[in-house]
Order: structure tokens, then sequence, then C-alpha cells
């Protein structure tokens, strides 16, 4: 328990004694996936809604890749993603490995199937006669989807916080395409990482810590947002 | 009805309050002491091991190096093994590992062009105070992996081909014994989580110093075999071949190499871990180590010319 | 001859095997009302989205307005169309934007969409949800919301599947005039699907009796209840008596018929479209509405049936007292209620009496398969419902 309190209390001396390295690393982690979750929804949502609603050749299998992805372990993803960036790559040219840019399109490529997934299963529990409804009263397939998004609103809110908590805590990809390089890749779970190897556990505890209340204090905007969204509450 | 207006705009405003705070917090900013984006645009990709990272050393030298010479280092810590195969791949411009024999094979083979000692630690054969197999009494560490064997001491090994995992077999080759039983564990991890696995379990294991004297508090465990020339750990420098593959800085990572092996950074490497432990983690060789009775890796090839 | 509204013309929709719907023609006219009826599965619901535009069948046309459907302007005739379905489906969203929903997909600008949408919503007498969350209405509430939101877009033709099903018996009876009305003042067309038989009566000119993706009957509702087309269709349409019958003899409009579950004689009207040979199995239906039951002093027009028999069973529903008199063969009846002294109990003799011309014959030749072993239950036949000079057929 000591262990706990002393790592709390050094989360706060590091937030706020002014820690200018802890602050990067802070910045860093939202930076790379919020805007990793952001791909992911403009991606994953399009993607869910065709699967829910459209039916096509090799849709089952399609699901299936989806399902799979879900389940897609960080580590792989971030090997996937070295593959194309090294060097020797097909993309080497760019020089992203090692770079916020190769973390983001590994997180993207975890976010993405938990979105999709998420997304095709909201629409899918959708009574089948709103489509109908729609389309009776005028509008068109495209106008149709988007409000049938509007209605599925809550589970996808809820879809985007899982991809985001998705890659906000993962680590194998984010050490694998970043190299947890000081200063320009290092994120809280590698830094964390890097604090445990070293024995330093209560800077580890308050790296933790600090994870912890960063993903709470999106995912709380996000319920409130939901919350908004409930009529039963409202 | 007012109020429950009233209530629906107050958490929406909050909501939104909230996720602005969130991306304000995630916007860069400028210039924090090591900038994100680099005006001279210059990088070099060092491949090491995981124990030179852990011991922070070079999060020491990566500032002294931009100030020197501009250029952003950029360190992937992984294993000896794993960085001989990024340097043959042509995915690091400069490798620092500390493994002889692969990194004899790796030079033969024609992918370093260049390969310096930077700094020499030993390794440490620990384990808790109870010592089942009689270990603190053998002559050289031979004679105690020896021991540990006969004894059926629970053992465990990195068994990740790194450095650390290389000197091993040495060892158990030396003794002429193949490790294998109940006994005998690989771990699979790092240097700092095989040490808390042997002190979780009572057992004994190999480690650079630098990792134990960082952990050391926590572990509860003891050096009982330490000072044999055969528990010697020498870190190279090695250049990588720019023809493994392509975009290879070449300049960046003789620049690196070079900064290694002056007399201020061999300093630094000397004084590096005092203030934490009382003692130095490392004792910089690029000259030769009296001490150790080692000499400087000759120079290979053509001469180095600075840049 | 005016354009009908919509025309179905040789309509198929095949599923695997069978087909689901297989209608040769169905024609709605302006400002006309028409009622599907028929058991769960007879195609009610794929006609209707048939109709609306909203299935394409795999074979024949649908004509909206003069115009074929096609592909391509489907859409653009859907604009005549309003559906309502079984539940509300109001949208997750406020009333009003509900009600403009149809309005704002037409391309209507977002003022002109909500003030139309608040004169529909206050004439279906719910203007007072406009700003309340459509979720948190009741049934009634939500249906009356979902009518003003099909009605905002003022349809050449309204499409209703089932709406009321799942309300109560009062918001249906609040619910179900308001309808009526708006239709009329409007001049809307509209087809509503219904499983129960007094909604269809109440609400529609023409009702189309639907049967194994067919349709077997389609007329006015009395002359449906009058001369019902076949055994089928008079189960279908809940007529509470259907005897099997011998013809005995014909004399000119009348046949005399012998009720073969060992009966009297009854003189009825021949059949209009066919006419039945003496000694031909035939079935006749006789509405209990058409059925008296008669006082000590009652006396009857002398060409009336009038037979004499004891009642089998007494049901007590709210607007009457439905007996079946055993002739011996059994009659149906509703009786108004009596005093506690004098009310009707298993046993009591009883006289029924009929005119020929309510009783209808339907030649054995007419008569389709009856697969179904409960017919009755299938059609909610509430009969004792309010409705006014029932109960004696005049």
């Amino acid at each position: 328990m000591n262990d706990l309190t002393g790592g709390l209390a050094e989360a706060g001396r590091l937030l706020f004694g002014g820690n200018p390295e802890v602050w990067e690393i802070v910045r860093l982690s939202l930076r790379v996936s919020l805007i990793a979750t952001t791909i992911a929804l403009f991606l994953g949502l399009p993607a869910g809604a065709t699967l829910a609603l459209v039916r096509f050749p090799g849709r089952s299998m399609a699901v299936g890749a989806v399902y799979a992805g879900m389940g897609l372990p960080p580590i792989v993803a971030g090997l996937l993603v070295s593959l194309l960036l090294w060097r020797n790559g097909p993309f080497g040219a760019a020089g992203l490995l090692y770079t916020p840019a190769a973390m983001i399109l590994a997180q993207a490529l975890i976010a993405t199937p938990v979105v999709a997934g998420l997304t095709m299963a909201a629409v899918s529990a959708l009574d089948p006669r709103y489509r109908l409804q729609l389309l009776a009263l005028g509008a068109g397939r495209l106008q149709a989807v988007w409000w049938l998004l509007r209605e599925a609103r809550l589970p996808l809110i809820a879809a985007v916080i899982a991809g985001f908590g998705a890659v906000i805590s993962e680590v194998g990809a984010a050490m694998m395409v970043g190299g947890n390089i000081k200063g320009e890749t290092r994120v809280l779970t590698t830094a964390t990482v890097l604090e445990v190897s070293r024995g330093h556990f209560e800077t580890a505890l308050a790296l933790s810590f600090v994870l912890l209340g960063l993903t709470y204090l999106v995912t709380i905007a996000l319920t409130l947002l939901q919350r908004r969204a409930d009529p039963a509450r409202s | 009805m007012r109020g429950i207006a009233f209530g629906r705009t107050r958490t929406w405003l909050l909501a939104v309050a909230l996720f602005a705070w969130v991306l304000l917090l995630a916007c860069p900013r400028p210039a924090l002491g090591q900038d994100a984006t680099h005006p001279a645009g210059e990088e070099v990709i060092l491949a090491t091991t995981t124990s030179t990272a852990d011991t922070g050393l070079l999060d020491v030298l990566a500032p002294l190096f931009l100030e020197k010479t501009g250029i952003t280092l950029k360190p992937i810590a992984v294993g000896s093994g794993a960085a001989l195969e990024l340097g043959e791949r042509g995915e690091a411009d400069v490798l620092l590992v500390h493994s002889p024999e692969a990194e004899e094979e790796f030079m033969a083979a024609g992918y370093g062009i260049e390969r310096r000692t930077v700094m020499v630690n030993d390794f440490v054969l620990v384990g808790h105070a109870v010592d089942p197999a009689g270990v603190a009494g053998a002559s050289s560490a031979t004679e105690a992996m020896t021991r540990i064997a006969t004894a059926g001491a629970a053992f465990i090994s990195r068994g990740d081909d790194s450095g650390t995992h290389a000197l091993e077999q040495r060892l158990w080759k030396a003794a002429g014994i193949t490790p294998q039983g109940d006994w005998y564990t690989e771990s699979g991890t790092g240097m700092g989580d095989t040490l808390n696995i042997t002190a979780e379990r009572g057992a004994y294991t190999i480690s650079d110093r630098g990792t134990y004297l960082a952990l050391r508090d926590r572990l509860g465990l003891e050096v009982l075999l330490e000072g044999d020339p055969a528990l010697l750990n020498i870190y190279h420098v090695i250049l990588v071949n720019p023809d493994n593959g392509r975009d290879i800085d070449t300049a960046a990572g003789l620049a690196f190499l070079e900064f290694l092996l002056v007399p201020e950074t061999q300093a630094v490497i000397g004084g590096f871990g005092v203030e934490e432990f009382g003692e130095p983690l490392f004792t910089p060789c690029a000259d030769g180590c009296s001490v150790l009775d080692l000499e400087a890796t000759p120079a290979a090839g053509t001469p180095v010319s600075s840049s | 001859m005016t354009t009908p509204v919509l025309r179905l013309d040789a309509v198929v929709v095949r599923v695997n095997a069978g087909s689901l719907l297989d209608v040769d023609h169905l024609a709605v006219g302006p400002g006309e009302t028409l009622a599907l009826i028929g058991p769960n599965g007879a195609g009610k619901t794929t006609l209707l989205h048939v109709a609306a535009l909203l299935r394409k069948p795999d074979v024949g046309t649908v004509t909206i307005l003069g115009q074929t459907a096609t592909t391509h302007n489907a859409a653009t005739l859907r604009r005549a169309l309003s559906v309502v379905f079984q539940a509300p489906l109001l949208f997750d969203t406020r009333v009003l934007a509900n009600a403009a929903a149809g309005l704002r997909f037409h391309g209507r600008p977002r003022i002109e969409a909500e003030t139309r949408a608040r004169t529909w919503l206050e004439r279906f007498g719910v203007a007072h949800l406009t700003n309340r969350r459509a979720r948190t209405l009741s049934g009634g509430e939500a249906a009356r919301v979902a009518l003003a939101r099909a009605f905002a877009t003022e349809p050449a033709m309204l499409l209703l599947d089932e709406p009321f099903s799942a309300l109560d018996g009062p918001t249906r009876i609040s619910v179900l005039p308001a309808l009526r009305q708006r239709l009329h003042e409007t001049g809307t067309a509209a087809v509503l699907v219904t499983h129960d038989r007094d909604e269809a009566f109440a609400f529609a000119d023409r009702i189309a009796v639907m049967e194994a993706g067919r349709v077997v009957a389609c007329g006015d509702a009395l002359s449906l209840i009058a001369y019902p087309p076949s055994h089928q269709v008079a189960l279908l349409l809940g007529i509470e008596t259907i005897l099997p019958a011998q013809v005995v003899c014909i004399n000119g409009e009348q046949a005399v018929v012998s009720l073969t579950t060992c009966g009297p004689s009854l003189r009825t009207r021949t059949p209009l479209r066919a006419t039945a040979a003496p000694g031909e199995m035939v079935t006749v239906t006789l509405p209990a509405g058409a059925v008296y039951v008669c006082g000590p002093d009652d006396v009857c027009p002398p060409e009336w049936n009038v037979l004499p028999g004891r009642v089998g069973a007494v049901t007590s529903l709210p607007s009457g007292t439905r007996l079946v008199v055993e002739t011996p063969a059994p009659i149906v009846a509703f009786a108004p209620w009596q005093p506690e002294d004098r009310r009707w109990l298993v046993g009591d003799p009883a006289i029924v009496a009929f005119s020929p011309e309510s009783a209808h014959v339907i030649p054995e030749r007419a008569q389709l398969p009856i697969p179904y072993p409960s017919e009755r239950s299938e059609l909610n036949s509430s009969y004792g419902r309010a409705r006014d000079g029932r109960h004696h057929g005049h």
C-alpha cells in the first residue's frame, strides 16, 4: 500500500512540479492516441455501417476479418507496420520508422477493427424497419445511413471509447515502431515499461496513475456526451 | 422543462470543455529542451542492447551528442542479437553491443566496416545469501557454474540471444556442461525482469553489474562471484556497412562512433552511475583498459577519418 | 375513369420454392380507403411493401398515379406515398424534427418544414409535445406523432401496416377516428393492413381478403359479409354461422336447402353468380347481425325462416349476449342484455328467425381448401364492440 500512495504522490510531483519531460510524454501519448482514434473513426464507422447494411459477396469473410482484427495483438500490429516502414521495406523511403507518425499508423491499425466491429454490431442491432421508414419518408441511401448512425449514436460513442482505450494503453506497437526514444517517441506506456525495467517502481506507478487519470478524463468527456445524447436521462 | 434544458446545456458544455482541454494538452509545444523537429534534419539510428538503455547512459549521452554535432540520436533498444540483425539488414546506422563472438562473425561477414572498444563492465553471478550450491567459495566462474549444475540449483537464463545470454553460453561450454532439466529456466525477457524472476524463485543468474546495481535495493540478491576475467563484458561500437541496405547514414554513424571515443565522452561514461549507486557502472576503455589488462581493438581496415 | 392512385398488375414475389405474393390485379382510387385482412403469413405486409415501392416484385408492375415504377423513378414516386409501420419508429430526436423529417428529405427548407409539421402535430392533438424527446412519449402519443409525420408530406396515399396493433383498446378507439377524419378531409387514399376485422370494417370503403399470397376477395364491407365468395373468405371475415347444406329444390330466385347436420330446411336466396342444382352440396353463411331472437309475442313475415331450438352456449359481451342456438344446427345470434331474472341459460328454449335474403349459399365448387384448424381465432372477432344498431341487423 505504501507503494501505491507513494506512486500517487510521485504522480502529483511529476505533473505539477513542472517536470517538462513528463508533460512532453503526456502530450505525445494524447496526440498519438487521439489522432489514431480519429483515423479509426473515419475508417471504421463507414466500414462498420457498410458491413451491417449491405449484403455483398464475401461479406461473411469480411465480418470475420473485422472480428479477428479486434483481437489483433498490438505487437503484431507493430511488426506489420515495421515491415512496411523499414528502410528496406516498401515505404522505407518515407523515413517514418521511429517517429510518432509510425506510432499513429500502428495504433490506427489496432483501433480501426475495434471501431468497425462495434459499429457493425450497433447498426445491426437497430430495428430493420427504421431503414424502410427512412426510405419511405424520402431519404436517399446515404441520408438513410447517416440517420441510422444517429439512431445508434449511444453504442457508437462506446465504440470510439473502446478504440481509444485500446490504443492509449497499448505498449507493444508503440515500442516496436516508436523505439521509446526520449523526447521523440516515448509515451506513457513505453516510459512505464522502461522505469519498471530500471527498477524505479515508484516512478513507474506514478506514470501509471497519470495514464489512468488521462484515460479517465477522455472517457468521461465522451461518457458525458453519451449521457447528454441519451433521452432517458434528460 | 426549463430546468431540464439547462441541465442538458451544462453537461454538454462540460463535455466540450473537458475534451478541449485534453486536445490542448495534446498540442505539441515548441522547444522543450529536446526538439521534436530537427533543424539540421539529421538523425542517426543506433541499435543497442536493453541493458545499455536500462542503465540510462544513453539518455545522458544523447543531449551531449546533439549539442556537439547537431545530430539527434535515436537509440533503439533491443537485444544484442536483434541489434546485429538490424545492422545486417541495414535498418540501423551504428551498433553498440556486447556479444564478442557474434560481433566477430558480423565483422567477418563484412556487415560492419569499423569496430572499436568503448567501455567495459563486468558480469556478476548473483543469488540469495542462502547459496544452496555453494557458489560463494568457487575459485572461478566455470567452477561456480559446475557447482550449480551438479546441485541442480535453480538457474535463470536470459534465453534471448543477448550479450548476457551469449556470455552465459560461453561459461557453460567452458565447463563442458549442457544445461537442461527442471532447474534451468529461460526467461526470454530483459535483464531487469530476469533478475526479478531470479529473486522470486530463490535462483541464480548472471547479470551485468550495471543492471544489478540499479535494482539491488529491491532484489535482495547478493553478488556471489565476481572478478573472473571470463565475466568481463566488453562493449563495442560498430559502424554498419552502407552496402547492407538503403539510406544508411554512414556519416552520422561515424560521428557517433567518434563521439563515443573522445576523452570528454569517455570521462562522462566513467562517471556515470556514481551519483545514484555510489560506484560507476562502466569503465571507459577506448584506449585500452590497463586495469583490466585489455587492449584497445585495433582500427580495422582504412584509418578512420573525422568528418 | 379516374386514374387510380395505386395499381398492382400481375405482381409476384417469389421466395424459395413458392410465392410470397401473387396478385393479379389490385387498384385503389383517389380518396379511397382499402383494408387488407387475412391470417398471418397471408402476404399482407409484403403487398404493402411492394405497393410502397420498398420492395421490388420479381414479376409485375406497380403503378403510382399513372406512372409505372422503375428502379430509377422509385425514389421520386415514393414522395407521393407515406408509410406507417407497426411500431411508430420515431427517431431519437425531438418530436418536431421527427414530424418534419419527411419534408426535409423532400428538400423543403427547415422553416417551412417545421411550420407545416407543427400544423399536423396540432391536428393530431400532440402540439404540446413538440419539443419533447421522441423516446419519452407513450404508445398513443408516439402513434399520433407518427401519423402527423406521415401526413405532413401531404401524400396522395397512406400505407399503414397494423399501426395500432400495439396500442391498448381505449387509445386505439381515440386515434382511429382522428385518422379517418384527416383522410376524409385531405382526400388522401389509404391502404390499411390489419388483423382486426372490426377495425377494417370501421375504417375502409373496400376490404381485400388475402390468403397464401393471393387476394381471394375484394369488395365493400357489407357486400362481402352478405355475399362471401367462398367458404374460406367467410371464415376469414368472421361470419358467425357457416353450415354445410344440400340443395333440395329451386324456386326462381330462392332455393330451399336442407342443412346436412340434421337440421331443418332453410329458404335462402340462390347464389348470385352460379346456379346450384338440386342435390348439390353447398355452404350456407348467415351473419349474426341478421338473426333475430324471437320473443313470445313476435310475429315474423311469412317467408322468413323461423327455427325453434335450444340455447347451446351463452357468452356475455359488453354489447350484448351471444347465443348459439341449436336448431339443432348451430345458429349464432345476438340478443340484448336481459334483467337478472330473465337471463339466457344453456338449455333454454329459443326461437331464431331470419329473412331468406340474409342467408347466402356458396356452391361447393367455389370452395377453397381449408388448411387451418382454428380459423376463427385468426381474426379478432370482437363483434360485440360498440356499433350503432347492429344487434338485430336493422
